[in-house]
């Protein structure tokens, strides 16, 4: 039969590999069963796994209770399996020994209890087990096991175990996890303790959320930058107001916050433009400004006015009202003087981050934080206040150049400011009368109707994945900023700065993050004026923030030192400014390089925003201890655990798959 | 025009604004002075509300008497003593689940680390699917499931006691392990043991200047693992094993004997150590993998063994790359232990910024020590962090 073929060279078919080197038992073969060693190491971990899955598949799947409205069902069958647990242990034959005394009172306990419930009124019995107590006396059964035990009667009590057979079986198959447990308390630990009826406003922002960020997560979009200003600047505004409602504060001092939030949306406007192609958002700004630069002048007189009648100290009035009067003559000033004009048109962009950061520390920050039921709002933001306005004033002659109409109408704003200070010097109109505190009369209908709509949820109410969300993600957004600034200033060449930052960063990295939660619910309200509090969601939030910014700050700064000096001096030689270096040459560099350090920081962030929990916020993991020791749920922690760690696990897996994703498509390196 | 009648002259004077040196004083000027006025407007708020509060302040607290029990010790404690010894008390407490935690966690961690390298699939996934797990779940949830979720729901009789080899002993009151008692004749080990440590210093500089010399080499490795283990082991064999493990024993309503650790402390070290090693995995295998396969096959070529490829060429090479975000991890876990405070094992969060906190109310001075206190362990390893990055940084150019 073997008959020889020759082939000519080069001609022989190329032949199948052998059969034990391909497909799955070549795999195995390969990956399993490669030396002893690995023979050995094999046989370890199929044996590990044996240990793990079976019981962890029985306790969550296969004998878990789901159903029903109350912990009944879950408690019936535990105590049948622990009855017979008990059952197994006892010896027919030596009934009334003492060594198994506990054993046969267990038994009656455990059924005792089962029964009690099972034939309560009104017990939450689901319908497979009504069967089998119609089929069982279950009573009668009690009764005759207690007398069999006492009358050491192994073979009636035998008969009667084996009349519970069909009970038992039940029971076996519900002594697992009790997810009614997670059920009932769904509400909770995803909300907290926020009004049901008030439920459709974190479901709305979130919804908002959603939507506004898919289409930054589709290559093809354009006009990112505008989803992401809408994100950073528009949305958190939205999401403050629909979580949080109007408050009893915000009512009384409506006028106030509304110039406070005014003030932070023109803060943040008058810093991004520096940030992008800047000419193309004078029209925004120009607008904005002439809405709210009036609203403003409007402020001001009833600033004083409330400041005079709660007794702020004289000198904070008298610079108030020296700055508003200093303000206009600035702006005609820069009107009509050559050489101050070209100083305005050089410095614009200076000019408008001095009106963004004073609008914010001086205007935005304590409008927004001053509560009126405590007492006057600080002399110094009332001080400062004004020359926020006198720099707003200014700010629009920066448009004159490019915008032409719509910016000369900004001019518009100095008559009405003119009109503001008039109005200060003959006295404020009825509507801004201060002295009639309860600005509740007085509010427009339309701002009557928002109250009403949005009515406030105070913070302890706020819990569950809810909380979770909003600490991580004010901590993220807020973090990434402050972090970039302190790694530039880390690396700055001016002494003071860098030693300031370095001590910020080291002393934020040293100390653990629960010493500054401790220190922003105990020590932050000891560092402020009197009258002057925060909430303590408020609080919790500081210090996270400024915590993770460290962190960010060092991961930055390892992207800062990997870009190559050539980058740095090829911005200088270009005639950068340093700002501008920065925007447009290093930092889009540097951030992309430390994209994965970036999102671990994330990672890590949402991670610890568990730790509010010791401070008394109940977060996700709050809210399921919460549930976990409420004296009705007593014994099922273990689902509560796995349930929240199932959650975190989804959402810090899910980053870090994405940060490999990114990693991946800006790898540029050679691998082998 | 004015710009052309400049060409050929020297430029003038930039205007004092343009001046970086000026913008530079300027600025800082600035910063300095906006951080003296914050830290001058919070102390003197700080100071305000003190006194309206009627809080005392200052360091006087810390000899006055405390007056409350801590359950977990390592030096003598009773109420009657004073707040310092407190605070001694809650770092000792702090510093040694620490330290143990770092130990387990090291251990656990590089195994997991090269198992999740092994050749074989199935360890290999077992070690990710545990990285992947510990790692993204908070430790807070991870202390809260091994201390209210497994060991809360241990028997609380001793005699259902988990019991390992009838050495150990879990159950809800804590972990019962046999504590060793050295005999007078055990520290005869311990000296010989760091002897052991010195002469294998005092040998490794004598062969490694013979070597520079000579060109002949001394196998220092193994000279010292004999000189520092293997001499006390000896010595250890020879005394006739001069030490007595005080094994727990049951007793009718408790153990007797051995060492108690409160359940807390288990949980604690357990979780820290079972969460961080997940850390140190992905450490090792990224400091192992960092080793380009070109380094093994250039020692080969030169003719090394595999084992002297290993020792001289991987293992430095890795530990470049492990050392730093290792020694982070370590100083993470000591700031995690810190969350102690959840469960109630007294560490220095618990009873100082917890319990003495409350009782002086003298906020700063508590918050600031026990912050002081993580920020000198931390500055500590940072500064010798630093010197060891210098030392085995690659010398470019």
């Amino acid at each position: 039969m073997a008959e020889t073929q020759t082939y000519a060279p080069g001609e022989h078919p190329d032949l199948a590999p052998p059969a034990s080197t391909v497909g799955v038992i070549g795999w195995f073969r390969a990956n399993l069963f490669s030396s002893p060693l690995n023979i050995a190491l094999t046989a370890f971990a199929i044996f590990l796994l044996y240990l793990l899955i079976p019981p962890v598949v029985n306790w969550a799947v296969t004998t878990s209770v789901v159903s029903g409205d109350t912990r009944e069902r879950c408690d019936m069958g535990r105590q049948l399996s622990r009855m017979n647990g008990a059952m197994s242990l006892v010896n027919l034959d030596q009934l009334g020994d003492p060594a198994q005394a506990k054993a046969e009172q267990e038994v009656q306990d455990f059924f005792g209890q089962f029964v009690t419930r099972a034939t309560a009124e009104g017990a939450d019995v689901p319908g497979d087990l009504r069967d089998i107590l119609g089929a069982v006396d279950v009573k009668e059964v009690q009764k005759a096991i207690g007398d069999a035990i006492s009358n050491k009667d192994g073979g009636a009590l035998q008969a009667n175990f084996a009349a519970l057979a069909p009970l038992v079986d039940w029971g076996a198959a519900r002594n697992g996890a009790c997810w009614t447990f997670i059920r009932i308390w769904f509400k909770q630990i995803i909300y907290g303790r926020y009004p049901d009826q008030e439920l459709w406003r974190i479901n709305l922002a979130f919804l908002i959320l959603v939507v506004a960020a898919i289409p930054l997560f589709i290559p093809q979009v354009k006009g990112k930058i505008w989803i992401g200003a809408f994100l950073l600047i528009i949305y958190p505004l939205i999401a403050t107001y629909l979580f949080a409602g109007i408050t009893r504060q915000d009512i009384i001092a409506w006028p106030y916050r509304l110039m406070g939030w005014a003030a932070l949306a023109l803060a943040a406007l008058s810093v991004l433009p520096q940030f992008m192609k800047f000419r193309s958002w004078s029209v925004p700004v120009a607008i904005i400004l002439l809405v709210f630069v009036p609203l403003w002048g409007l402020s001001a007189p009833s600033t004083w006015t409330a400041g005079l009648i709660y007794g702020a100290p004289g000198w904070s009035v008298a610079v108030s009202v020296l700055l508003t009067i200093v303000a206009p003559l600035v702006a005609v000033g820069a009107l009509f003087v050559g050489g101050l004009r070209e100083f305005v048109f050089e410095r614009f962009w200076l000019i408008c981050i001095g009106v963004g950061l004073i609008a914010f520390i001086g205007f935005a920050f304590p409008l927004l934080a001053w509560d009126p039921l405590a007492g006057p709002s600080p002399p110094w933001a009332m001080a400062v206040a004004p020359a926020a306005l006198a720099l707003a004033a200014i700010a629009p002659w920066g448009y004159d150049r490019s915008v032409g109409p719509v910016g000369r109408l900004a001019y518009l704003l100095l008559p009405v400011y003119l009109i503001a200070v008039f109005l200060t010097l003959v006295g404020p109109p009825d509507f801004l009368n201060i002295a009639a505190l309860d600005w509740t009369a007085n509010a427009t209908p339309f701002f009557r109707g928002v109250a009403q709509v949005l009515p406030s949820v105070e913070t302890p109410l706020w819990g569950g994945l809810f909380l979770t969300l909003v600490i991580a993600g004010v901590g993220i957004v807020a973090s990434l900023p402050i972090g970039v600034v302190l790694a530039l200033g880390r690396r700055s060449t001016m002494p003071i700065v860098r030693a300031v930052c370095i001590a910020f960063i080291e002393l934020w990295r040293g100390v653990p993050l629960i010493s500054v939660l401790f220190m922003a619910s105990v020590m932050f309200p000891l560092f402020l004026p009197e009258g002057m509090n925060f909430d303590k969601l408020v609080r919790a939030l500081v210090g996270v923030a400024l915590f993770s910014s460290a962190y960010m700050a060092e991961v930055v700064r390892g992207g800062l030192q990997a870009i190559p000096k050539g980058q740095y001096e090829a911005a200088e030689a270009m005639a950068l400014t340093f700002w501008k270096s920065m925007w447009l040459v290093i930092l889009p560099q540097a951030l992309k390089l430390v994209i994965p350090g970036i999102v671990n920081t994330f990672i890590g962030l949402f991670k610890d925003t568990t730790l509010v929990l010791i401070i008394g916020l109940f977060d996700l993991l709050g809210a399921v201890q919460l549930a976990a020791t409420n004296q009705r749920w007593l014994g099922f922690a273990v689902e509560g655990y796995v349930f929240a760690g199932l959650g975190f696990w989804v959402f810090c897996f899910g980053m870090s798959r994405y940060s490999i994703h990114i990693e991946r498509k800006l790898e540029t390196g050679h691998k082998r | 025009m004015a710009a052309e009648a400049d060409i050929g002259q020297a430029p003038g004077k930039p205007p004092i604004w343009n001046d970086p040196r000026y913008r530079a004083l300027f600025f800082q000027v600035v910063v300095l002075g906006g951080i003296i006025f914050f830290f001058v407007y919070i102390t003197n708020n700080t100071l305000a509300n003190l006194e309206r509060q009627g809080i005392a302040s200052g360091f006087g607290f810390l000899s006055r008497t405390a007056g409350f029990d801590i359950s977990m010790h390592l030096i003598d404690w009773d109420e009657e003593m004073t707040y310092g010894r407190a605070f001694t008390v809650s770092v000792i407490n702090t510093l040694l689940v620490s330290f143990l935690g770092i130990v387990f966690a090291t251990l656990l961690g590089f195994v997991m680390g090269v198992a999740r390298l092994s050749r074989n699939w199935l360890i290999a996934k077992l070690s990710a699917v545990y990285i992947e797990t510990f790692r993204n779940i908070p430790l807070l949830l991870q202390i809260f499931f091994w201390y209210f979720g497994v060991l809360r729901n241990l028997p609380e009789s001793v005699r259902e006691s988990v019991n390992v080899f009838d050495l150990a002993f879990l159950n809800r009151r804590g972990l019962f392990v046999p504590s060793p008692q050295a005999e007078p004749a055990f520290w005869v080990v311990i000296v010989l043991f760091f002897g052991g440590i010195v002469a294998s210093i005092f040998l490794a500089r004598w062969a490694k200047q013979r070597q520079e010399a000579t060109g002949q080499y001394f196998p220092v490795l193994s000279t010292s693992a004999g000189l520092i283990l293997g001499v006390p082991i000896l010595a250890f064999i020879v005394l006739g094993f001069p030490i007595n493990w005080d094994v727990p024993e049951l007793g009718r309503f408790n153990f007797s004997g051995g060492a108690e650790l409160i359940p807390e402390f288990v949980a604690l070290l357990l979780a820290l150590s079972v969460y961080t090693a997940s850390f140190i995995a992905e450490i090792v295998r990224a400091g192992i993998l960092s080793v380009s396969h070109g380094q093994t096959e250039a020692a080969f070529a030169l003719g090394l063994r595999p084992n002297w490829t290993l020792r001289l060429i991987i293992i430095p090479q890795a530990l470049r790359v492990i050392i730093p975000p290792l020694t982070s991890q370590y100083l993470n876990l000591t700031k995690n232990s810190s969350l102690a405070a959840a469960i109630a094992y007294p560490d220095l969060i618990l009873v100082f910024a917890g319990t003495v906190l409350m009782q002086t109310g003298q906020a700063v001075e508590v918050i600031a020590m026990a912050m002081a206190v993580y920020l000198t362990i931390s500055l500590l390893i940072s500064a010798l962090m630093n010197w060891y990055n210098k030392k085995i940084a690659l010398v470019e150019r």
